[in-house]
């Protein structure tokens, strides 16, 4: 998928103006968020998980030479085949590659972010397959040409007369001529449109939330079962995964799936968790003939190098964005590209160019909601900020910010010129607002004076104002 | 593509500092993945079979606590005539579903579902009660596709199957010798979708309804 993240600003000016995002992302932030807060207070041991969380992930980052060659090991010893591939592109031609192999028609998807990260769906559409998503949000994106907006939730944007709107107009021809308007409607037609594909599919590709290298399976959760369908109904079975969610053990996998849920949607498990391990068994009577893994880097051992570290304990769970105030006012596909919100800000510029995605590191108020509510810990807004030094120390930020922030420099340097002058501006706004108590306009101060009044200044400066505290406690 | 793997496997050497793995680092990491580490799970005091029941009920799914082999087969009964489903079923192959007195009503299948059919009944091998969670396997006797193809799944569980964490599951989901399964389902709840504007709805793809029938040891 093509970054848009260069246009954040624009893109995010359209969102404050969109009304249904606006109550979608309002319904979004209440539904979530309290059912994040009690299925965690629920658990007494919730906080206790958070630290092992992290701990096994930063132990497993330790070793992840180790890890991920003991997990191909096993993927090959259960009768699987595990790929390499360094960029998206080369993750993409080995996964048509494998289609092409299969004598495939036709593609069945279950929702995956790094399916998105990859484009597989474009690389599927351009090497002729038929390519159908199956997570009945990701469907409705695909209908509508549209990239996901949250990593959970991915089409919480679109309204359900879009939705009816484009099921009467690709489902015609499938046999469903009447619009349907009600929700239970709508969910019925596109189950029996997707029976369909379901049962005429040849291949099925799939994420994974974790890998196991003790036992070489791959995890999927869902609350619809498509991605169960997809991995166990066609011939061939293709798991798309980043390096960095090989985990060590089963027993790891159910710490991290106790945070996954509650963190996600509030709820202590998902419908389904399944663990996959290799192609059916001789035996069986269903299940796929071939089992592949295309295990994708993408900038992940850079930065497994450097400071980013942290990051790729990641486990997609979407609590920062949910908990974001940014995110809440403007939504995901504002963002750009594929992952939105704090973890997209600090994955985004890592994975698309520093230079491509300046503004999104900056567009933080640094209040740290996102890191109280990592599952992993994840120190967020440090992430952020590291970034913005980065884009200053290799002058990627705007000439007009550099030269600002310059200035103050130069002021926060001079402690005794910085309050001096800052007394003669607080005394100049105290006297030119004080009939109205309020300024309603401000020059280079336009954007913020349009929304609400800025406030006159009174009395002291913060700094008199300390110092004679200080010296009333002295005496 | 071996080219990339050596490429990858060298970048995250380098980046965890080292060019090849030491015997000594690799043994204590093996022993790491070997034991079973003590580590934190959910406790609780209420009463298993309640909690098991309840934790399901939360979910929707509907649950029928019994005493007796009988009530087991009364049980599927009401249920298929209550939500108005065909009297047939596709039912698994799998010898712990013999021996219960079904209604002669109901026209039983033993195999493995196909697209048609509308109700399958299988045999679970574990139900964990932190979660409510039911835990199956696929072998020749419970395919995968049972779990998930029908409207309509019901799952037969005996008391003494129930078990306490996950971790506890898992282990009931591989074979005599310890080898893991194609696939092992934890199934918490029948299929749901908040997919259209972020309300509730089932029946996605999987079964829209989830019936468990768990059997008291007498």
């Amino acid at each position: 998928m093509e970054s848009k993240s260069h246009d954040f600003k624009v893109r995010s000016g359209q969102a404050l103006k969109d009304p249904f995002l606006q109550s979608a992302l309002e319904n979004l932030s209440l539904g979530f968020v309290e059912s994040r807060r009690k299925c965690a207070e629920a658990l007494p041991e919730f906080e206790a998980l958070r630290d092992l969380g992290k701990n096994i992930y930063d132990h497993t980052l330790e070793n992840l030479d180790f890890y991920l060659r003991r997990y191909e090991e096993k993927v090959i010893e259960s009768g699987g085949h595990v790929h390499w591939a360094s960029t998206p592109d080369e993750a993409c031609r080995i996964a048509t590659d494998i289609c092409d192999q299969a004598k495939a028609k036709k593609v069945i998807r279950g929702k995956s972010m790094i399916g998105e990260e990859m484009g597989i769906n474009d690389a599927l559409d351009e090497a002729g397959f038929e390519t159908t998503e199956t997570d009945l949000g990701e469907y409705i994106l695909q209908l509508a040409e549209e990239p996901p907006s949250h990593i959970v939730a991915p089409a919480i944007h679109k309204t359900k007369d879009e939705i009816s709107d484009l099921f009467q107009v690709y489902h015609a021809d499938r046999g469903f001529t009447e619009r349907q308007t009600e929700r239970t409607a709508l969910v019925q037609e596109a189950r029996q449109v997707l029976r369909e594909s379901f049962i005429s599919a040849d291949v099925g590709i799939t994420g994974a939330n974790f890998l196991i290298a003790e036992t070489g399976s791959n995890i999927i959760v869902t609350n619809e079962g498509n991605g169960d369908l997809t991995c166990t109904l066609p011939k061939v079975h293709i798991v798309t995964a980043a390096i960095d969610k090989v985990i060590p053990s089963i027993e790891d996998a159910m710490v991290l799936l106790r945070l996954l849920g509650r963190s996600a949607t509030g709820q202590e498990i998902t419908a389904y968790t399944t663990f996959t391990t290799g192609p059916k068994r001789a035996e069986d009577d269903d299940g796929p003939e071939e089992y592949h893994v295309i295990l994708l880097d993408n900038g992940r051992s850079t930065m497994l190098a450097n400071e980013f570290r942290d990051m790729l304990r990641c486990i997609r769970c979407g609590a920062c964005m949910n908990h974001c105030p940014v995110y809440g006012s403007i939504g995901g596909h504002a963002y750009g590209w594929v992952y939105p919100g704090p973890m997209g800000s600090v994955l985004t510029p890592m994975m698309v160019g520093l230079d491509k995605a300046v503004d999104l590191p900056n567009a933080c108020t640094l209040n740290g909601r996102c890191q109280d509510v990592c599952p992993v810990r994840i120190p967020l807004p440090k992430l952020l900020r590291a970034h913005r030094t980065w884009q200053h120390e290799r002058k990627f930020n705007s000439s007009v910010f550099r030269f600002g922030l310059g200035i103050w420099t130069f002021f926060a340097c001079h402690p005794n010129l910085y309050q001096f002058c800052t007394r003669i501006v607080m005394t100049v706004m105290g006297s030119l607002g004080r009939r109205k108590g309020v300024f309603s306009r401000m020059p280079l101060a336009g954007a913020w004076t349009q929304a609400r009044d800025l406030p006159t200044p009174q009395g002291k400066t913060f700094q008199a104002a300390w110092r004679a505290k200080q010296r009333e406690k002295k005496q | 593509m071996t080219l990339a793997r050596e490429k990858i496997l060298d970048r995250v050497a380098l980046a965890v500092g080292r060019d090849r793995i030491d015997p000594k680092t690799e043994a204590a990491l093996t022993k790491r993945l070997n034991r079973i580490p003590t580590i934190l799970r959910p406790q609780w005091d209420d009463n298993p079979v309640r909690r098991f029941a309840s934790k399901l009920r939360d979910v929707s799914a509907s649950v029928d606590v019994v005493d007796s082999p009988a009530d087991v087969a009364k049980s599927v009964g009401s249920f298929l005539l209550e939500n108005d489903v065909p009297l047939a079923v596709a039912m698994a192959p799998d010898d712990r579903l013999n021996g219960y007195p079904w209604p002669e009503y109901l026209k039983i299948s033993r195999r493995n579902v196909n697209p048609k059919d509308v109700t399958a009944i299988t045999a679970a091998e574990a139900g964990v009660i932190e979660t409510g969670s039911l835990v199956l396997r696929s072998k020749p006797q419970s395919p995968t596709s049972m779990n998930f193809l029908p409207e309509n799944h019901i799952v037969i569980l005996l008391q003494e199957q129930l078990v306490k964490n996950l971790e506890d599951g898992w282990r009931c989901a591989l074979d005599s010798s310890n080898g893991v399964p194609r696939t092992v389902n934890f199934i918490t709840g029948p299929s749901k979708t908040a997919d259209i504007e972020q309300t509730m709805e089932y029946g996605a793809h999987g079964p829209r309804r989830l019936h468990v029938i768990l059997l008291l040891a007498t």
